[in-house]
Order: C-alpha cells, then structure tokens, then sequence
C-alpha cells in the first residue's frame, strides 16, 4: 500500500493534479508528455532502489498506477530472490 | 562578497578544483590560441582531437569500467564551463560524443556496451547523435526517418540534418520510427552500406562542430543495433541523452558569458570616451551590471543542475531552466560586450564576435528556448 500510496503521489503531481483512477493509462488519456517516462524511471528507482533494465522498457509496466506498483513489486521480488540465491 | 573567489563562488571539493584547474589550462594553452582560427577556417585541426584524447576528455562521461574518467555532473559541468570559454565547437563535438557514450552506458545492450564503449572513452571512435531532420528538429517525435524489420535485419530509410560531428564520426545514434513508434539504434556509419555524409558549413556560429547531413538510403543494420526497447527512442534513449546535453550547454553558455564579462571590465576599465573611462558612464555601467546579473544567475541555476542530477541521476526539469536562463543569458551578455568593444569586438581578430555567434546557437541546440519554455510552462503546477 506504500509504494501504491508513493506512485500515486508522483504521478498526480505530475498530470496537473487531474482526476486519475489507479488504473487509468496515463499515456493513452495524454497526460503526460516525452520527458515523464524519464522522470518515472528515475523515480522507480530512487523510491524502491530498483535498477530498470533495457527489458523492462515495456509501456505495460508504466502506463497506470496499478501497472508500475505490479513492476516495483515483481522487481524488489527479483532481487530478494537473487539475494536468496547467493 | 569576496571579490578573491570570483563572482560566485560555488562549494566544490579539493578534486573538483583541481580537475577544473587542469581543464582551464588545457583551454588556455591549447584551445584559445587557435579558436579563432577553427571558427575562421570553419574545421576542426586533427591536433585537438589528438591532445584531447592524450587527456582522457572523450571518456569524461564514460564509466571507468570502460576506461573513462566517470566524471561526475559538477565536474563535468566546469569542464563545459572551461571549453565555453574556449570554443563552443569543440564542446559542442564533446557534448554530442558524451551523450552517445552516457546512454549507451545506461540503456545499451552488453554487446553495444562491450563493442563502442572502451573505444568512445579512449578517442578511438567518435560519435553522434541524430535526431534532427530536414522537416524539423523541435516536433521531434514526428520522424520522417523510417526503420523496418526485415528478418533479422532492419531496413533504413531518412535523412537526418544538422548533426554535430557526423562529416567524420564513426558511430551514431539514429532516432526512427519503427512500427510508427519512436526508436533509438546504434549504427556504425563506418559499416553501414547506403549512407551518404553531406558536408555542412558556413554556419552563423559552431564554425568547427563538424556538421553533415547523413542520408540513409535502404540501408541495412542489424538487430542488434536496437538500443532499449520500441517507443522508447524518443522519451528514454534521447530524453536521457538531452538532460545531460541541456546541462553541459548550459555550463559552456557560463564560460561564454564569464569570458565576454571579464573582457568588458577589462577594456571599458581602459578605454577613455568623452574624456572619461568607458566604465565611468554609467550607461555602460548599466550594461556591465546586467551582465553580473547573467552570470551569477547562470552559474547559480547550473550549480543547482548538477547538485541535482548528482544525487537523482537525471534532472528534467532542472536542465530546461538550466538551459532556458543560461542560454538566453549568453545571448544578452554577448550583446552587451559587441556594444562595449565597438568596432574592436566585430573584427574577426576578437574573440567577442565569435562569443556572440555561438551564444545565438547555444539557444537552438539541445531544445530550442521555446521548447524549454513549452516544458516548464507545462511542468510549473506540479511545483504549487
Ligand atoms: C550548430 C548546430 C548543431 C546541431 N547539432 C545537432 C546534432 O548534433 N543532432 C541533432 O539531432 N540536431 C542538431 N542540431 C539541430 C537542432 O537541434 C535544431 O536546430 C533544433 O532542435 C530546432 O529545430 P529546427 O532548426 O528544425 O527548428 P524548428 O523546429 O523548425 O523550429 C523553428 C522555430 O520555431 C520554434 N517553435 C517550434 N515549435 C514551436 C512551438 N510549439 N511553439 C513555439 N515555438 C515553436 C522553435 O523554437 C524555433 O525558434 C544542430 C543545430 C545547429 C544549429
């Protein structure tokens, strides 16, 4: 719920505070412009200490609030797991 | 104010210092003999490339996995800062050859990364970085250039225009339009079969950047020139190139507007009119005042770029302010220094002319003034 709370956060700052579900395509409703991918990358991984591959560059796992709290959480997964695994 | 630390004295580390020191000399003793000469000829003597690389610049952005200097963006930026002083051209070839290096770094792939990186830290290979085509540079997304999966290849077809470097890089990355979505690819201009360079001279300003016109006609690349992932050329690949573009331009506009300041004091200190100093009329004091202005506020909003992009890795918002103040500030601090030096400051033996030249440049490259206006009259509720 926390890191749900925290996207929220950043993303309503970020489309001028304008009415937004949780899994509204951001990029399809043209909210945002060019450099928002940018800045939600680094966000991503600031935030949750997540490293953002080239693989990841998929819009599905950034187009809605629900999509990037399902990307953050698969991601931390990973690499608790990784840990696990060493 | 302390007058011994200059105009603004920003906080930088015992490294920092020393890496600028060195930066300034390499600038005094190599560049600023012959700058006028580079802009005059309208090319850049193979000499430069050569000390360059003898001094690790073309790696500055580059990991040191990779054997670059991995500098980071305050540093990097006082190097900006010193070549502004210089010549724009040669920051400008630095600037286009960094931005391919740092995205490569961030967003290649491990061959990419693997095959170009240790040769663009070494000054082995250069590069550049094509976005701009002949129908328009701002609109940037609207690609003309075409790219097309063909097994396991892609087909090439477009024209890129304005591109520093390009009559001799080895390497660029080319903006196109796959599936109608925004794509970023690593091309080996060296390789590459259909590619035709047009040479390009006689600018306003930048006389010495280097650039052509490359006109990809089918030209075939291969798959694993794909760099990140389709759609994303433009919002990530470029958008992650053009934040660390927007703040070097930005430091190189400060060198400009230090240097034209500095010169001003300096002659209207001594030039006598009406029986007074120049810097005695307080028309020109006007004029000399406003100029301290640009530059505090330049080196100010720079300082604050690099802080930023320091700690968060990029800083969006932060180099379009960058840009738009410190662009605009070298536009109307070369102004004022044409209107002090007179006649003196329009011959081709000053430097001041050349300053004016490439400050007007320095407001189209890497986003226009109005495209920085755009974005952060845009991004402004966020802030409130
Ligand atoms: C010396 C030099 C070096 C360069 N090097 C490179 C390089 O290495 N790589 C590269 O890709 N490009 C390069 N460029 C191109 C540069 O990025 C473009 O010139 C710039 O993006 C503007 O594009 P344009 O010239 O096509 O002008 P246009 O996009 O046609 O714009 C013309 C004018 O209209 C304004 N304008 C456009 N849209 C709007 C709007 N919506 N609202 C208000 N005003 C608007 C612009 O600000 C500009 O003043 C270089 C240019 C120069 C001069």
């Amino acid at each position: 719920m926390e890191n749900r709370n925290a996207i929220r956060a950043f993303i309503q700052k970020r489309v001028n505070h304008k009415e937004l579900s949780d899994s509204d395509n951001i990029f399809k409703l043209g909210f945002v412009d060019s450099m928002f991918a940018l800045q939600l990358v680094s966000f991503v991984e600031k935030e949750f200490s997540v490293v953002v591959e080239d693989d990841d560059l998929v819009i599905d796992n950034f187009n809605s609030v629900d999509a990037i709290e399902r990307f953050v959480n698969s991601k931390v997964a990973g690499s608790v797991s990784s840990i696990v695994a060493e | 104010m302390n007058t011994d630390r200059g105009l603004f004295p920003i906080d930088l580390t015992e490294n920092q210092i020393e890496s600028e020191k060195s930066f300034v000399k390499f600038v005094e003793e190599d560049i600023l003999p012959i700058a006028d000469k580079i802009d005059r000829e309208d090319d850049m003597p193979e000499s430069v490339f050569e000390r360059m690389t003898e001094l690790g610049l073309w790696g500055a952005a580059i990991p040191k996995t990779y054997g670059g200097m991995e500098l980071d963006n305050m540093t990097l930026g006082l190097l900006a800062r010193a070549l502004g002083r210089g010549n724009a051209s040669i920051l400008s070839l630095l600037i286009v050859h960094s931005m391919v290096g740092s995205v490569l770094s961030r967003w290649g792939t491990n061959e990419q990364k693997q095959e170009w990186l240790p040769k663009l830290a070494k000054g082995d290979a250069y590069a550049s970085l094509a976005l701009t085509e002949p129908q328009g540079g701002s609109d940037a997304s609207n690609l003309k250039l075409v790219v097309e999966k063909e097994g396991d290849s892609f087909r090439v077809n477009g024209k890129k225009t304005w591109i520093s470097g390009a009559q001799h890089s080895d390497v660029a990355i080319v903006v196109g339009s796959l599936e109608g979505k925004p794509t970023a690819f690593l091309i080996d201009l060296n390789e590459v079969e259909g590619l035709s360079r047009k040479k390009i001279q006689g600018m306003v300003g930048f006389r010495g950047a280097m650039l052509a016109e490359l006109d990809f006609e089918n030209c075939l690349i291969p798959k694993s020139s794909l760099i990140g992932r389709v759609g994303f050329g433009f919002s990530i690949v470029a958008g992650y190139a053009l934040d660390l573009g927007r703040l070097w331009v930005s430091w190189g506009c400060c060198g400009i507007s230090e240097s034209c300041l500095k010169m001003s004091v300096d002659y209207s200190a001594e030039r006598m009119s009406f029986g007074n100093k120049l810097l005695d009329h307080q028309l020109i004091q006007k004029m000399i005042a406003d100029m301290m202005a640009d530059v505090t506020s330049s080196l100010l909003v720079c300082y604050h770029t690099s802080k930023a992009r320091d700690e968060n890795g990029t800083a969006v918002d932060e180099s379009a302010m960058s840009k738009y103040i410190a662009s605009t500030a070298s536009r109307r601090v070369s102004d004022n220094a044409l209107q002090i030096f007179g006649a003196a400051g329009c011959s081709e033996s000053s430097h001041i002319q050349r300053y004016w030249r490439d400050a007007k440049i320095m407001e189209l490259i890497e986003g226009t003034t109005q495209i920085q206006q755009i974005l952060l009259g845009r991004h402004a509720k966020r802030y409130f």
